[in-house]
Formats: structure tokens, C-alpha cells, sequence
């Protein structure tokens, strides 16, 4: 199964939702994942290296690919139970090629005007996809929301835009916390670095939900993530 | 500012053929290159009428009465695009009736 973390927006949590989204596969479901860094940035390669240093972490593997991956794609997804790929912020072959054969894709979007600007462009893409891999399940995720619930509209409205293009928007969010930054700077997912915190939850959410869609399914929250406008 | 004002506010179009894989892939080189691209599906405004030759019927002086500000404007625009100001006055007219600049009529201009 092919899971892709992509989008045209860079600095919207592509990699660290990849990233945690691998970990999470590997520790509790018990998968084999293999991940796929198409980011010349080299963000995943990065964290994996520093992971590997760290013998009591669970070891998970990474390639780097770029250009025209169809055909590598379609090979590795022989071989593991997961492949998840986080693709750079920007549409160029390497995330088509995923788009194209992905069986999940996930988009995530900070609650911004700039972030939510590219929905049209992402919109039109996934209208052509569609033609060429007709049931892939793709879903925007509203990341880095901020917390006062002062700005929680921003969250919802956010949420709306993506609606309004007919594209499918996940309950779940992740909210701006440190951890993330933390758990990443030492090769580790906010699984491994607070299994109870709520950078775990909302990661569990969204991987849960993602899934559960495809099935058909009705996702209820392992953590309620109620948020409310306050004027 | 709302985001709300970013939510869809023209329909999409339906893709005319359908579209390859590797058409879909390499959608992506066009627009890397600023190209229209290939997924772009919204209906495309259809492009304004240039107006090459002069009309048929006969013409005539016509005398209307323009601030100081808006004849420099207007004697700018001419050297800018090298096209005399009555044609410019006339391709703006022809717009007007095609119903391009609807939003300027409602301007408080003098």
C-alpha cells in the first residue's frame, strides 16, 4: 500500500506527517514500511539517519527518488506492507508519479491564506488523477493550527475552503507544538518520545481516519478534537 | 481577513479527453514552465476581441468633454502601446459593450 504525504505548499509539515506516519505503521501496527524521500531537501533521509544512530529505535528504511518514479514505486509496494512517500512542496514528476499510483494521499495545509491558496491548483490535479488512478483516497489535513481558541475560526474556515473544492478534508488536525520539533531533531516520532501526548493522538487521528475513509468507514477520534469558533 | 473569501467561487470544468499516465506526469513540466497546464480544468475566459481594422462605416469627429489628468493618462497610454487615443478610446468602448470592464462603470471617476 502506498501512502503519500505530498502538496504544492512547502513548510506545511509534509515530512514530520510522513515521518511520524511511518512510525506509526512500523510500532503499532506492526508493518513493514519503507519510506520514500523525494525532497531534495533530504528532511526524511536526514531524520532516518539520525534514527538509525539510535539502536532502541525501531530501524525503518529510506530511499531517495526523484523524476519518474511510477515504475520504482510500483515495485517497492511488492515488497512492504507501506510505502510512504513525503514529496517536496512543489508539483513537479515525483509527486504526479505518486499521485498516480498512490493509494492514499494525504495534503496537509496550514490554516493561512497562502497554504489555502494552492487548493485550486491541488484540486485540478486530483480532478485529472482521478482519471488515472480512479480509486486512490486523497484528503487535505489542516496542520499547525494554532491553539487559542481565540483564532479556532481560522481552523473551521480553513476546513470550509478545502469543502468547498468537493476535496475531501479530515476531522483531524495537528496542532503547533513543540514536540514535533523535538521529537524530530532526535530521530524519533512523538509516538516514541510522548506515547500519551497529544502530538500522538492527533497523529494517530489522522493515520486512522486516512484509512478508515478508504474502507468506507466512519472514523470516531481516539482523542476528541472538538473545536469551537469563539468571537 | 476571512478565509472564507478563498472557497470556490466559479464551477470546474469537466476534463475534455481522457488523459494518460504519463500525459498526467509530464502535466507537471508544463507547468514548472509557467505553461497552462493540462489539469488546469476551470472554464478559461474567452480571450478579448482585438481590434485590428478599422470599422466599415464612416467616422466622425466627436468632441467629449475629459479632466487634464485624464487626456495626460490617455496621451501616456497612446505612447506606451503606440496606438493613436481615439482607437484607444474606441477598443475601450468595444469592451465596454462585450461586457469586459462591467467593474469600471460602477468607479466614482469625475
Amino acid at each position: 500500500m502506498i501512502v503519500l504525504v505530498g502538496g504544492e505548499k512547502g513548510g506545511s509539515g509534509k515530512s514530520c506527517l510522513a515521518q511520524n506516519i511511518a512510525v506509526y505503521l512500523r510500532t503499532e501496527k506492526n508493518a513493514s514500511v519503507l519510506m520514500v524521500d523525494c525532497d531534495p531537501q533530504r528532511t526524511t533521509s536526514d531524520w532516518i539517519q539520525e534514527r538509525k544512530a539510535n539502536e532502541k529505535l525501531p530501524s525503518i528504511n529510506c530511499v531517495q527518488l526523484y523524476g519518474k518514479i511510477r515504475n520504482e514505486l510500483l515495485s517497492l509496494r511488492e515488497h512492504y506492507d507501506f510505502v510512504v512517500i513525503d514529496c517536496g512542496g512543489q508539483d513537479n514528476l515525483a509527486l504526479r508519479s505518486s499521485m498516480a499510483v498512490a493509494d492514499h494521499i494525504l495534503i496537509p495545509l496550514r490554516p493561512k491564506r497562502r497554504d489555502l491558496k494552492t487548493v485550486p491548483h491541488m484540486e485540478d490535479i486530483l480532478s485529472t488523477c482521478k482519471m488515472v488512478n480512479p480509486t486512490m483516497n486523497a484528503a487535505f489535513v489542516i496542520t499547525q493550527c494554532p491553539s487559542l481558541p481565540s483564532l479556532a475560526s481560522r481552523i473551521l474556515e480553513a476546513k470550509e475552503v478545502c469543502r468547498s473544492f468537493e476535496v475531501p478534508v479530515l476531522d483531524a488536525v495537528t496542532f503547533s507544538r513543540n514536540m514535533y520539533d523535538d521529537s524530530e531533531e532526535s530521530g524519533q516520532s512523538v509516538m516514541e518520545s510522548e506515547p500519551t501526548g497529544k502530538a500522538s493522538s492527533e497523529i494517530r487521528s489522522i493515520i486512522e481516519e486516512l484509512l478508515s475513509r478508504a474502507k468506507g468507514e466512519s472514523y470516531e477520534p481516539l482523542q476528541s478534537q472538538k473545536i469551537h469558533a469563539v468571537s | 481577513m476571512s478565509l472564507c473569501s478563498l472557497k470556490k467561487s466559479m464551477p470546474s470544468a469537466k476534463p475534455a479527453a481522457p488523459v494518460s499516465i504519463d500525459s498526467f506526469i509530464d502535466d507537471a513540466l508544463t507547468y514548472a514552465a509557467g505553461k497552462p497546464s493540462g489539469a488546469k480544468l476551470y472554464a478559461l475566459p474567452e480571450p478579448a476581441p482585438v481590434v485590428t481594422a478599422l470599422p466599415a462605416g464612416p467616422m466622425r469627429r466627436a468632441t467629449f468633454t475629459l479632466t487634464e489628468d485624464a487626456i495626460n493618462k490617455l496621451g501616456e497610454l497612446s505612447e506606451t502601446t503606440g496606438i493613436c487615443r481615439s482607437r484607444l478610446i474606441r477598443i475601450w468602448i468595444e469592451k465596454q459593450i462585450n461586457g469586459e470592464i462591467v467593474s469600471v462603470l460602477t468607479d466614482n471617476t469625475p
